[in-house]
């Protein structure tokens, strides 16, 4: 009866479940980039192995971080650390990719073993520099190329693997050149920190300590860092406004349709009323066809999210910059969505449906 | 004979202040297994009271008893509503959307029956009316007549105690409107179901067992019908020519004409019915 109800107005259910497709759609795929890129910052800052990570507190983006290398020098002093490695981020343009992520790493320092190297070999000089496979590939360049930096020349020594879409895609130069080159001079944007092994139960000790220590360092395991990093937190609160917004608009629209609908039925509901039907029923009736109508566009949004993801992985210059992970979780969390959506926007006009007086809704024309 | 409706002074009153008496003061009874209208214009009360009989709506005062249910204290409308009586309304109002079977199940949503259990039931309502041919049909596909017997075997759906029906044939033609009476009459007969017809139509009303008639809330005539020729005499005692033959005189308009010759035997036989 509720499908057949639905699709009595062909075009106004397409419409209503196209709004809330849309809605979950986009719910999805920001679910979804916040995903992967979570995945992507977790692969980067525990690259090499590292326990902990130094972030300056209160940043908006890692880019922006900045930390004195005094801090470095310190924290590689104390007895349970291995060691520690500066790791400098900075995101540019080079050649035909507006999101090109460099990385600036002390290659003396156990960080730059997550660079694993495919072709060549590792850093050497400072006017060398180690590019991504992916990067490669897109730009079209071998060991003993050149790639050119804002303005800076630079010999590719070597290609590497991490398995990071994000600094695949990118290019490692060293620390102290790196410095020079953002005028970072004397900084590094994250420290990376290896515990020895025989410590490994003291992290979360050491995590407080060096809090204590340096009061403008956000210190964190490197394990949950990436769910705390600023720029995960930005994604998910802006993540977390859109969808309001497009929820509302979503949940609006279904309640919109299905209270015209209750209006249309009027004289059927009176007459369902009559025959018997108690106020329940005819609550649950509606209830049920809105939860159907969301449903077919949380379906649809369902697969309109996934798309849009898979759509920005084609996009040869977003791709390996904006990494969007479709887990089952997130495909359940639209889904459920919807439901909400649904049930809240067919409440009122269910309710309103079992309100009718029979007498009044027979008379209706 | 046990009574299936019983009303004393029912009384229904619309709007505040000077309101419209739509009853004024109804006392009527039927018995198990009548078959009968309710008859009167439009104004007269009469859907007011197959209302009232259905529990669609409340008395201003007045009681009303229905297969033993006092309907005034009676806490659950909507069981009686779908068990004791079945409604049949003057506009078929059938679901579009569901076919002609589905359309009888509509008031077994309440019940607990099974799903199977339900469609042999519809099934057999169809069978009753005469539709089981028809059963997978939607409304769109049916003719007048026949949208208005799926609505009587719908309005059978869960056994009810009394039929009511509010001008069941006002918007069909005279073969349609005959065939579903004939329907009401098989079920009467056959069945023993009590039917209560509402209509403005005095050829319809003729085709029940008894005439209610209902004038400005009131019930002014409660006969049995015996002959529709019988009737028609009477009506004809009632109209304003009969009444002034009736009387003994013959108007001018309809002088020369050979009633004058008439007159005394047609007094007598006026006088007869």
């Amino acid at each position: 009866m509720i499908f057949k109800n639905l699709w009595r107005r062909k075009g106004r259910t397409l419409l209503t479940s196209g709004g809330i497709a849309i809605g979950i759609g986009v719910v999805v795929a920001l679910l979804a980039l916040a995903d992967g890129m979570t995945a992507q910052i977790t692969g980067m800052v525990s690259g090499g192995g590292a326990d902990i990570t130094l972030i300056q507190a209160g940043v908006a983006d890692m880019q922006f971080s900045a930390l004195d290398e005094e801090i470095g020098e310190v924290v590689a002093a104390m007895p349970e650390v291995e060691w520690v490695s500066g790791l400098l981020l900075n995101i540019t343009s080079v050649g035909q990719k507006p999101l090109f992520l460099v990385l600036g790493v002390d290659p003396q320092t156990g960080g730059i073993e997550h660079f694993r190297i495919v072709e060549g070999r590792s850093l050497q000089e400072d006017d060398e520099v180690l590019l991504g496979r992916m990067a490669a590939d897109f730009f079209g360049r071998s060991p003993g190329d050149e790639l050119v930096i804002q303005a800076q020349r630079y010999r590719i020594a070597g290609l590497y693997e991490t398995g990071v879409s994000y600094q695949d895609t990118g290019a490692v130069l060293s620390l102290a050149e790196a410095q020079r080159l953002f005028k970072k001079q004397s900084q590094v944007g994250l420290y990376q920190v290896k515990v020895r092994p025989e410590a490994i139960g003291q992290v979360e000790v050491l995590v407080e300590r060096i809090q204590e220590r340096f009061p403008e360092v956000a210190a964190y395991r490197s394990s949950e860092f990436a769910q705390n990093a600023p720029d995960i937190q930005t994604l998910q609160t802006i993540a977390s406004a859109v969808s309001i917004i497009g929820l509302l608009a979503g949940g609006l629209g279904t309640m919109n349709t299905m209270l015209m609908s209750v209006l249309e039925r009027t004289r059927e509901i009176g007459t369902l009323r009559a025959l018997g039907w108690r106020k329940r029923q005819v609550l649950w009736l509606i209830l049920r066809e809105s939860l159907a109508l969301s449903l077919l566009g949380g379906l649809a949004g369902l697969l309109l999210g996934a798309g849009l993801v898979s759509l920005i992985g084609l996009s040869p210059a977003l791709a390996g910059a904006l990494v969007g992970r479709v887990s089952p979780s997130t495909l359940a969390a639209g889904l459920g969505v919807a439901l909400v959506l649904g049930g809240l926007g067919g409440l009122y006009p269910a309710w309103r449906a079992a309100r009718l007086q029979p007498i009044e809704a027979l008379r209706y024309e | 004979m046990e009574l299936i409706v019983e009303t004393q002074e029912l009384v229904k009153v619309y709007g505040d202040g000077a309101g419209v008496r739509a009853l004024d003061g109804v006392n009527l009874t039927v018995r198990k297994g009548e078959f009968l209208a309710v008859m009167g214009p439009s104004g007269s009360g009469k859907s007011t009271l197959l209302n009232l009989l259905g529990a669609l709506d409340r008395p201003t005062s007045g009681q009303v008893h229905v297969a033993g249910e006092r309907l005034t204290r009676l806490r659950d409308l909507d069981r009686f509503r779908g068990r004791t009586v079945g409604f049949v309304f003057q506009m078929h109002n059938l679901i579009p959307t569901l076919t002609a079977t589905e359309n009888v199940e509509v008031p077994m949503r309440a019940s607990s029956l099974s799903w199977r259990a339900r469609r042999e039931q519809a099934e057999a309502r169809l069978a009753l009316v005469g539709l089981s041919q028809r059963a997978d049909h939607l409304p769109a596909q049916l003719s007048g007549g026949e949208r208005q017997r799926v609505a009587i075997a719908r309005a059978l759906a869960n056994d009810p105690h009394l039929l009511l029906a509010d001008e069941p044939t006002g918007n069909l033609d005279s073969v349609s409107g005959a065939q579903v009476m004939a329907v009401f009459r098989q079920l009467n007969q056959e069945r023993g179901m009590t039917v209560l017809v509402v209509t403005h139509d005095p050829a319809v009303a003729r085709t029940t067992d008894r005439i209610v008639a209902l004038q400005d809330g009131r019930i002014v005539r409660d006969e049995p019908v015996e002959s529709p020729y019988l009737e028609d005499l009477r009506e004809f005692k009632r109209s304003s020519l009969g009444q002034t033959l009736w009387a003994g005189v013959i108007p001018e308009s309809v002088r020369g004409l050979g009633l004058e010759s008439l007159l005394p035997e047609l007094q007598q036989v006026l006088a007869r019915v």
